[in-house]
């Protein structure tokens, strides 16, 4: 009898576990799943048929049926192709998107739950969308050192605007359409490589004249500043010697007493300062002290 | 089958049976024996089995967590937060629970190099042009080419592990996406010389990008440090080095030039000082001098106004005495005899700057 019961425990927790597989179903956490009864989608009042991660009861097949889709944020990117800018400018470009899948219904609607198929699908109108908004700027808006021009993410926001539209009914919510290369045709590479070489060769000589300029400015400025120094210490010594005259006039007032004399030891002091070195001087015979020389000349004659 | 069905039927009694079935019956009866042994045996093997796979099933859930990992357990689907951490952990075998295990790498590389290498993995090449299925480059904001790669880390905080792990499909993919965009977004609005001479600035760029596009993502990952490598492509290189040449020259001469300019004031200091200097003294000298003459012609004019003639006469004759002694030629002119006095030492040549005496 024990061991009748023993079986029959057994065989009712594999009855258990047959039965939950029949009628449970479990949706992991990186999942989205629909519930179709005879073929047609269980909506919720809201007309939505998602069902979110966790365990959930089911009639077995063929009354429900259970189709599970990944709604994980997924990264698509397609080939570098040629575009052209508004101006008719050649530009390649190579995009990728990151789309999830926020309508598990539409989704299966549309692509049968197919990811292959949506992403084709995803190909086709973000390429639509990259072609219509990048025709709409031109060749400096996509490329420029001045920030305030460049439109890089404008252009990044319109294209994910343009493709949500399109996708919008398929169930698919586009988080993000990026630029993932930018180049130019091979034609076009070889004379950008040319300006280039132009380029710096203009730069150098830029680079150099300015290297001139500098330097003349600075060593002009630095002569000016040096004359500057110059004149002030000038003034600076002629308030000297002015302070310095002024300071010596009470001791010329004692000249006063005898101007004659004073006039006299002037000259007389000029004198010997101005013949001080190197002279040459051409004298009267009767200058003295060489009148002395002349003196007995003329008492001989007389 | 139970045991019960499996035991042998025994309701005949040997009276009723002829000796040769007896006999059969016998031999019947101990290989129904034996078979029943037999089964009961495997049975119980069967049941140890049944047993010890039961008790591996139920502890299949049971999961070792290394300390360079963190798991996440699902149960019926759900993730249960927070992360477990190092450890034995007991969970319920599949599909009652699941355990994700990550590997905490304290950080993480990626790496973008979409516009540095060629599509044959190589090192830039020197071509008259660049092929677009073939050369990895970059278009910048001046319009031109330059090859460039950028390499990230990046580290994720803890609560942002089920975000790493569930919420994208690929996301080594997603991140490298990102920098690929930044990078090309960073090119486009610098010009070639600013890349390859300024590189912190391509890099705050590239930084700024991938946070934006990280956040618009809702992803939550720290990151660390951004390093890039940018060159101009090989056939213009040798314009770039000579424009460098030009500059680093430009640099110099602009540095010489500062110099000079700090030394030519530094001497006009110098020389400021000096005539500052010969200001005052002179006025010093002014001062003293006519304070002595004026001492002087106090002292002397008692002697001047006692005999004019004499003094001035006095005077004269020993001024000229030392005027005679200083002159270099004294041409005297007497009447039809001149005398001409000369020194004895000649003047000296006055030499003009760096000649040599």
């Amino acid at each position: 009898m024990k061991k009748n019961h023993i079986t029959l425990t057994i065989g009712v927790i594999l009855v258990i576990i047959f039965g939950f597989m029949l009628l449970t179903f479990q949706v992991r956490h990186t999942e989205v799943a629909i519930r179709t009864t005879f073929g047609k989608a269980v909506v919720d009042n809201e007309g939505k048929a998602d069902i979110e991660s966790g365990f959930h009861f089911r009639w077995p097949w063929p009354v429900n049926e259970v189709y599970k889709f990944d709604k994980r944020i997924q990264s698509s990117e397609w080939t570098f192709e040629q575009t052209a800018t508004t101006e008719g400018k050649p530009i390649l470009i190579k995009v990728f998107a990151t789309w999830r899948i926020n309508n598990a219904l539409k989704f299966f609607k549309s692509f049968s739950g197919d990811l292959n198929s949506a992403d084709e699908k995803l190909k086709e109108v973000v390429r639509s969308s990259q072609n219509s908004v990048i025709s709409n700027y031109t060749f400096d808006q996509i490329v420029n050192t001045n920030t305030d021009l460049l439109k890089l993410d404008e252009i990044e926001e319109e294209m994910k605007k343009n493709a949500s539209l399109d996708t919008a009914n398929f169930g698919i919510e586009i988080k993000m359409v990026g630029i993932k290369r930018l180049g130019l045709p091979a034609s076009v590479t070889s004379q950008v490589f040319e300006r280039m070489k132009s380029e710096r060769q203009a730069r150098i000589k830029e680079t150099e004249a300015a290297g001139e300029r500098e330097a003349k400015m600075l060593r002009a400025d630095a002569d000016l500043k040096a004359n500057e120094i110059l004149a002030r210490a000038e003034a600076q010594a002629k308030v000297l010697r002015g302070e310095a005259e002024a300071a010596s006039a009470k001791f010329f007032k004692e000249f006063e007493k005898n101007p004659e004399l004073a006039n006299f030891l002037f000259n007389l002091n000029a004198m010997e300062g101005s013949l001080k070195e190197n002279s040459t001087l051409i004298l009267d015979p009767n200058t003295p002290p060489f009148n002395l020389l002349t003196q007995p000349q003329q008492n001989k004659n007389n | 089958m139970s045991d019960e069905e499996k035991q042998p039927q025994v309701s005949k009694t040997p009276k009723e049976e002829p000796q040769g079935q007896k006999n059969n019956k016998v031999a019947d009866d101990a290989r129904s024996r034996a078979l029943a042994e037999a089964l009961q045996s495997s049975f119980k093997i069967v049941r140890i089995f049944m047993v010890i796979l039961g008790v591996a099933f139920i502890c299949s859930g049971i999961t070792k967590v290394n300390e360079n990992e963190q798991a996440l357990l699902l149960r019926f689907g759900v993730y249960q937060d927070p992360p477990l951490k190092p450890g034995l952990h007991f969970a319920w075998p599949y599909p009652i629970d699941e355990i994700v295990k990550i590997e905490v790498e304290e950080q993480r590389t990626i790496e973008s190099n979409v516009g540095w290498v060629t599509a044959e993995g190589d090192e830039p090449q020197d071509s008259f042009s660049f092929t677009p299925d073939y050369d990895g480059y970059a278009l910048t904001g001046d319009g031109n080419t330059i090859h460039i790669k950028a390499s990230m880390t990046y580290s994720l905080p803890e609560t942002a592990i089920d975000d790493y792990e569930f919420k994208f499909k690929g996301v080594s993919e997603f991140i490298r996406s990102a920098l690929d965009n930044a990078v090309y977004h960073a090119a486009a609005s610098h010009s070639a010389l600013d890349a390859i001479t300024i590189p912190d600035k391509i890099k705050e760029a590239i930084s700024y990008k991938v946070r934006e596009v990280i956040k618009a993502n809702e992803l939550d990952i720290t990151l660390s440090t951004v390093t890039i490598e940018a060159v101009v492509p090989v056939g213009v290189k040798p314009a770039y080095d000579a424009f460098s040449a030009a500059d680093a020259a430009k640099v110099k001469r602009i540095r010489d030039a500062e110099g000079e300019a700090k030394s030519s004031i530094a001497i006009a200091e110098g020389q400021a000082k000096v005539i500052e200097s010969n200001g005052k003294t002179e006025s010093n000298r002014l001062l003293t001098s006519v304070e002595a003459e004026a001492k002087s012609f106090n002292n002397q004019r008692p002697f001047y106004e006692s005999n004019p003639e004499l003094f001035r006469h006095r005077l004269v004759t020993e001024t000229m005495q030392r005027v005679l002694t200083n002159a270099v030629d004294v041409f005297y002119l007497s009447g039809r005899q001149p005398r001409i006095w000369l020194n004895r030492t000649p003047a000296k040549k006055k030499l003009n700057e760096g000649e040599a005496p």
